[in-house]
């Protein structure tokens, strides 16, 4: 294994890559207070269910993890998992944690789904 | 340049090829023939983490990236191909965070499959070393392929704390 100092070496993303960071960080400030509500309600009931477009993203939690599917026909059925990002223990950081993954998912479905 | 490491879907793909032509080759007195199909040669690349950033409305956020992708030299179908990052710490490496490609999904067929989404967010500089491990499986010539862990080329200290 190389242990190497990579700082050195500046890394240019190629357009899909920046346009998805860039999208990704226009929804985390942007829609901050839905995703807010939405950590807390997903924390209370362990399920979540945020249509996007034609998709929807279903938010759930298990082994202090919180990970989702994406549905595109209204729910019937779901994808394989698509993300899975463990919680920090203070509620604070967990719906920090929880609104970059809304932010993260909602990007990605906007681009790929 | 990128660094990245290789893991090749060849072994199983071979042995694949190999076993279906002594199950399923035609007898040798067949009048017709088919074309042969040509031996898939897979691999995934996991590039080294990297930070990369955004700027939106003068606010700039700041992210450590892995990319990942599943290469082969004949068409590949409902491809899943996972990543996972992890940083180093003190008593192992820990679980940043995983993604997956969606299996039904144009983009999830093809010569190259890849992951350009896997970020986590910096929450401050403190000095963390970061690598991505990624698997994958794909149908591949008709028959689903696996393709085992590999891991970044190098471990890479970034200044960004997550």
């Amino acid at each position: 294994m190389v242990i190497y100092d990579g700082s050195d070496e500046p890394f240019i993303e190629d357009e899909d890559g920046q346009a998805f960071l860039d999208l990704m960080t226009q929804f985390y400030f942007s829609n901050r207070s839905r995703y807010k509500e939405q950590a807390k309600k997903l924390l209370l009931e362990g399920l979540l269910l945020v249509p996007v477009g034609d998709s929807v993203l279903k938010y759930s939690l298990k082994d202090g993890c919180s990970r989702y599917k994406v549905s595109e026909d209204y729910g019937r059925t779901f994808s394989n998992l698509l993300q899975v990002t463990p919680l920090p223990w203070r509620r604070r950081a967990k719906i920090e944690r929880l609104v970059e993954q809304f932010a993260h998912s909602e990007a990605r479905a906007t681009l790929e789904f | 340049m990128a660094m990245f490491s290789i893991r090749s879907f060849i072994p199983i793909a071979l042995f694949a090829a190999t076993a279906a032509s002594v199950v399923f080759s035609p007898p040798s007195h067949a009048t017709t023939s088919h074309p042969k199909q040509p031996k898939a040669a897979c691999r995934i690349e996991v590039d080294n983490a990297h930070i990369s950033t955004s700027l939106v409305k003068l606010r700039k956020l700041k992210y450590v990236k892995v990319n990942a992708r599943s290469i082969c030299n004949v068409p590949q179908l409902r491809v899943t191909l996972t990543l996972e990052i992890y940083k180093t710490g003190l008593f192992g490496d820990h679980f940043v965070a995983r993604f997956e490609t969606k299996e039904y999904l144009r983009q999830s067929a093809g010569l190259r499959v890849e992951i350009k989404d896997a970020t986590a967010r910096c929450k401050n500089s403190e000095m963390t070393h970061y690598f991505g491990i990624a698997y994958a499986k794909a149908i591949i010539q008709g028959k689903w392929q696996y393709a085992g862990r590999t891991r970044s080329d190098g471990i890479t200290p970034l200044h960004c704390g997550t």
